[in-house]
Order: C-alpha cells, then structure tokens, then sequence
C-alpha cells in the first residue's frame, strides 16, 4: 500500500466541519471493520513508489479504551494534519502512517485492528475513521499492547528498513501497563499465527524495536503514575509524558524530528513547532515532555 | 504439518528468512515447505538475549542490577556515604538515570531508608500528590549489584531529571555575595511547597541541607534530594551532617526529634545562606528587605515551629508587598 502523494489542503478539507461533531458521528463503526480485523494478515507493507522513494513507516497505535478515546478523536477532528504538516516542512520526505487500534484480548471484540500504510490524506483518514472505539477494557490496569507490538513486530515489512536500514516509527498510546506475558492462545485467536509457547512482554520489545523506534505515549501525568515506571522499564526515555491529551501531534512530531535528526537543538524544535502553529500556551509543555528524550539525543545539559 | 524448525530430512536447523514459504536446508539441501503460521518462540527469546546483553552494544563496562544493565558515566558528587554518578541504561532504547553507590557499609540503614521513604512518597494520597511527587527523586531502581566493577555494592537509581545540576553549596560559592533577594522568594516558596507535601504525607526529611537542594538551570525550580534522615514526624533525628552542623537549629544535635518544624527551620537556613548570610540570618547582607530579613530570622529560629504551606503563603503576601507581581528572576550559574 501506500500510493498516491500527501495533500494538506485535502487533509483540511477532510476534517473541516468535524471538530463539533460527536464521536460517534465521526468514529462510525459499530464492530470491527472486516478490513482491519488482523485474523489471517500476512504483512502489512510500507512500499516505496515513484512519487514517493523513500518510504518512512510510521504507526500510530491508538489505545481506544473507554479512557483513552480523546487521543483518537483529536487525530481525526484537528491534529493529524499537523502532524504531517510539521514533518513535511522539516524535511521527513515520505511518510506513510498506519493506523492500529488497540484494546484488550480478554474483554474486548475487537482487541486489535489494524489499517494499512497510506500516503494519501483521504487514506489515511479513511483508517483512522474506520476504527472501531470500542471503549471497554479490562479495569485490570493492563490492555493488549503486546499483542499489537507482536503484530508489528512479525507481520509489517518497511521498505525503509529493507532497504534502506533505517526503523519505521512507533507512536503507541495509552494509559495502562502491558500484559506481562503474550499468551499463545491470544495470538491464535486475534491474529491466527501459531506460537509455540507464550513469551515475555520484554521479548515481545526485542523484537519489535529491530525495525521500529517505539514511542510511548501517556495523555497526562494523573495516569503516568499508573503506567509510567513500567514503560520506561521497556521503552527507557521514549516514554513521554503529555501534560494535556491535546499536546499529542506536537509532541510525537517532535519526537521523530528529534530522533530523525532534523532539528540542530531545542530551541530549533521549539521554533519549528511554533511555525507549525504549536499556541504559545502549549509551548512549555510540549518541550517538557521532549526534555527527557532529548537529552537522549543530544546529550546531558543545558542545551542551545 | 510439523512446525519446520529442524529439517525433518536430516534434522538440522532450519533458519527461513521472514515471510519465507520455504527454506532449503543448508546442510542436506532438501527444501522445506513452511507451516505459514507457525511462530517459533525462541525468535523472541533470541531477540531479548541480543537486546538486553550489553555486549550488544559498545559500552566498555556496566553494572548489574537484576536483569537490567546499567552504564555508569560522569561522576556527580561523592556524597557522605555514597558515590554518585550519571548512567544510563545499557540497551536502546535507553533511560537516563542517577545511580548512587553505598560507600560506607555502616551507612547501609541510611540508604536503605531514603529509598523506602522516597517510595512511600511516590505512592503518597496528600492532597497535591500528582503534582509535587513528580517533583522528587523518581525511584527507578534498587538493590546489591550482582556483577561489572561494582559487584556486591548497594545501588539505588533515580530517574534523570535535567537542569538539576547545582547545589545551594554551588550557589554560595558563585555568589558570595548572596543571590539577589528577589529570587529568594520563589527558591524559597519551592522549597516549601515540597516540604509541605512530605509533612502531609506523614514524613519529615530531616536534612535540609545547602548539598540537599539543587537548583534548576534557567527556570524557577529547586529539588530536594537527600532523603536518607528522613522518617515519620515525631521520631528521633538518625543523625547530623557534620559539615553542615550550622544548618541544624539546636546544640547539641544529638536526639533532635523529626518535626516539620525543623524541616521549615533548616529551610530558612538555607535561605540564609544563599542571600550571603549566616545560616542563623542573625547577619544578613543590606541588600535583604528588612521585613524578608525579619522573616528569615523568624523561622530561622529553633523556637517556633512554623508550618511549610502557611510560611509559603505568607511569603508570598510579603513579597507582593515588596515586589509586585512575580518575576521570573533565575539564578545564573557559571557554565
């Protein structure tokens, strides 16, 4: 998948007239749609073309428990577009965004659904749009994020990483810790592949983090406290904290820029984010929550 | 349909490449249909052996913690008791942390306590938890080093927290001269909105000493590290530093008891200390107001017991009345 070039003017126009619109109007599915249930999916494939030759995968993996439903929402009402704006302007050539949902395997119909990689601002939505908020979750303080990180992990290929070396991008969301183990018996059932016994969540990242860089993303620090540690305990500093869910597209472009190199410094980002549109309001935030996965990359101190 | 990990023709392992419908065996070359859906395990497990081995990577040398493996890097300070370096996480991706090393075995008690007080806090319910236990030391990580150049000592890791990276003793020694008494105000009103917050979740910190408070490069923020005197309000003070002897408000210091009121008290001392005065404030340089002056030396003294979120709140009138609306006025260090 993946054809077609990004247009912001169309993504615009795509979500013009939805902010006011409740969820349900905008997230119409009432069950999984047939095309992201992942029960027999072989790959799902991030393609270079000749409009877009260097492919860079990028995953967003929305946790649409009960919780967790404003991130979704935000993505499809007013942010996405900026997001793509801020990667376009600062040089990232050819993105190509998959959408995954991720629920719970023990309680939810629909535990994991999953859309294609898209160029296309129509395509892209349309996934987006098609996932079903089913709005559950166990209560138990853990969701299936493993058994999305699993999927990834076997069944996406990136020719940016085929031929190029070079990870796609995992931007998961959510507000629970991970199952400590992903049971063999939960993989047969949601996605069809037979393993021969479970493994640890920690196996699970090994593997994933071979072709991706993960991102975890936490909508505010009332529900870091619940999840925080145990992330970090996988994903280290990739781990970043929002001090409002409405923070996300600034903070997850951020971060790629960062990790992509495409910035020279903080206050560089700061300035891109800004002539993105970042409100001032938002600016302290939004550079606390990179602070620690910029130090990563740029080093301890104080920095220009 | 057999899961096709050993040639079923010569047994042999079998390595097929992702996605692969089938694999030719390399040592008896029969080819191999693939059971599409099977999933070995040990792909994991292999990957999680990589991904956690520090040789993986290029650090030199690490220590060990349970199964996590620990880089240390820069020394920050050596403590009374402990080592203290900068480390990080000996895999990608990475964390940044803190690491302390016990030095002094007969401080173990100490060390021990500041990393049981320090999780306490972290799970403290005292109104404003959300906002000030993030203002701590976050707990990453504790116990005996099982194996690297540290074997057999205790460690215990705190996350990174960036711009923390000069003491009040720092401080002092940059201006000796005292920092300008306007900025004093919200070091101040910091130190005691955590304060606060210990005190309502039970504890006293006992220590409030100018290596126990750091201040934030560029911005209004002062951490309060140095938990290991800390316990219950109405205990018996462990302790003293003996560097620090002026900081405590009685003598002698034996049998001190934990009340918040010491805590306040050293505060003010610290105060003191970083406007360019004793830490009595009984001397205090001209450029003080003389009403923040006469608040300094009010708490500084060992008689009265004051509480952390009034003396904010206090201090806060106070310097509306001197100063106007706040200014963001931060310290300025030597780089």
């Amino acid at each position: 998948m993946g054809n077609g070039n990004y247009s912001q003017a169309a993504h615009e126009a795509l979500l013009r007239g939805r902010a006011n619109l409740p969820s349900q109007q905008v997230f119409q599915q009432r069950a999984c749609h047939p095309l992201m249930n992942p029960q027999g999916v072989k790959v799902r494939e991030s393609r270079d073309g000749s409009d877009h030759p260097q492919s860079q995968g990028i995953v967003f993996a929305l946790d649409v428990t009960g919780s967790m439903g404003e991130i979704p929402r935000l993505l499809a009402t007013q942010q996405l577009p900026v997001f793509m704006k801020i990667l376009l302007d600062c040089g990232l050539r050819d993105p190509q965004l998959l959408f995954m949902a991720i629920g719970d395997a023990f309680s939810d119909h629909a535990p994991l659904q999953v859309g294609q990689f898209e160029s296309t601002a129509e395509l892209m939505d349309r996934w987006l749009t098609d996932t079903y908020l089913e709005g559950h979750g166990g209560g138990t303080g853990e969701e299936s994020y493993e058994l999305g990180m699993y999927f990834l992990a076997l069944h996406t290929e990136m020719d940016c990483m085929v031929k190029r070396q070079k990870r796609g991008y995992l931007f998961m969301t959510g507000d629970e810790i991970p199952y400590a183990t992903l049971s063999k018996n939960v993989v047969q059932t949601v996605v069809g592949d037979r393993l021969d016994e479970d493994v640890k969540v920690e196996e699970v990242v090994a593997e994933l983090q071979k072709s991706y860089v993960p991102f975890f993303i936490i909508p505010d620090p009332v529900r870091a406290k619940r999840c925080e540690r145990r992330w970090r305990d996988l994903f280290g500093d990739n781990v970043l904290v929002l001090e409002a869910a409405a923070d996300v597209c600034y903070v997850t472009a951020g971060a790629l820029l960062l990790s992509e190199g495409l910035v020279p410094g903080t206050a560089g980002l700061e300035q891109r984010l800004q002539q993105a549109g970042m409100p001032e309001p938002r600016k302290g935030a939004v550079m606390r929550a990179l602070t620690p996965f910029a130090e990563v990359v740029f080093g301890r101190g104080p920095r220009a | 349909m057999q899961h096709a990990l050993m040639c079923p023709q010569c047994n042999a392992p079998l390595k097929p490449s992702r996605f692969a419908r089938q694999v030719v065996c390399s040592y008896c070359g029969a080819t191999v249909q693939l059971d599409e859906s099977a999933v070995p395990a040990e792909v994991f497990h292999a990957a999680f052996r990589a991904w956690n081995s520090p040789q993986s990577y290029t650090f030199a040398s690490w220590v060990s913690l349970g199964e996590a493996h620990w880089a240390l890097e820069a020394p920050l300070a050596i403590g009374e008791t402990a080592d203290v370096f900068a480390g990080r996480r000996a895999r990608w991706p990475t964390e940044l942390v803190i690491v302390k090393l016990l030095r002094e075995r007969g401080a173990q008690e100490r060390f021990e306590n500041e990393w049981a007080c320090l999780q306490e806090l972290q799970r403290s319910t005292a109104r404003g938890a959300e906002t000030f236990a993030a203002l701590l030391p976050q707990p990453v990580s504790h116990g005996e080093l099982s194996a690297g150049l540290h074997a057999g000592r205790r460690a215990s890791l705190f996350r990174w927290q960036a711009g923390f990276r000069h003491t009040f003793e720092a401080v002092r020694r940059a201006h000796p001269q005292g920092i300008p008494p306007r900025a004093s105000i919200w070091v101040w009103r910091r130190i005691l909105e955590v304060l606060s917050f210990v005190h309502a979740s039970g504890l006293v910190h006992g220590a409030v000493l100018p290596p126990h408070l750091l201040v934030q490069d560029g911005e209004h923020g002062v951490r309060l590290v140095g938990y290991g005197r800390a316990g219950r309000a109405g205990g018996r003070l462990a302790a003293v530093s003996p560097a620090c002897e002026d900081f405590y408000p009685d003598r002698p210091k034996a049998g001190l008891t934990l009340t918040p009121g010491l805590d306040v008290c050293m505060s003010a001392r610290c105060v003191a200390a970083v406007l360019g005065g004793d830490p009595a404030a009984e001397a205090l340089p001209e450029a003080v107001p003389a009403p923040l002056a006469a608040l300094v030396r009010r708490v500084a003294r060992p008689e009265r017991s004051e509480d952390a979120w009034e003396l904010r709140d206090e201090l806060g009138v106070l310097a509306e009345r001197l100063y106007g609306a706040p200014q963001f006025i931060p310290i300025e260090m030597p780089s």
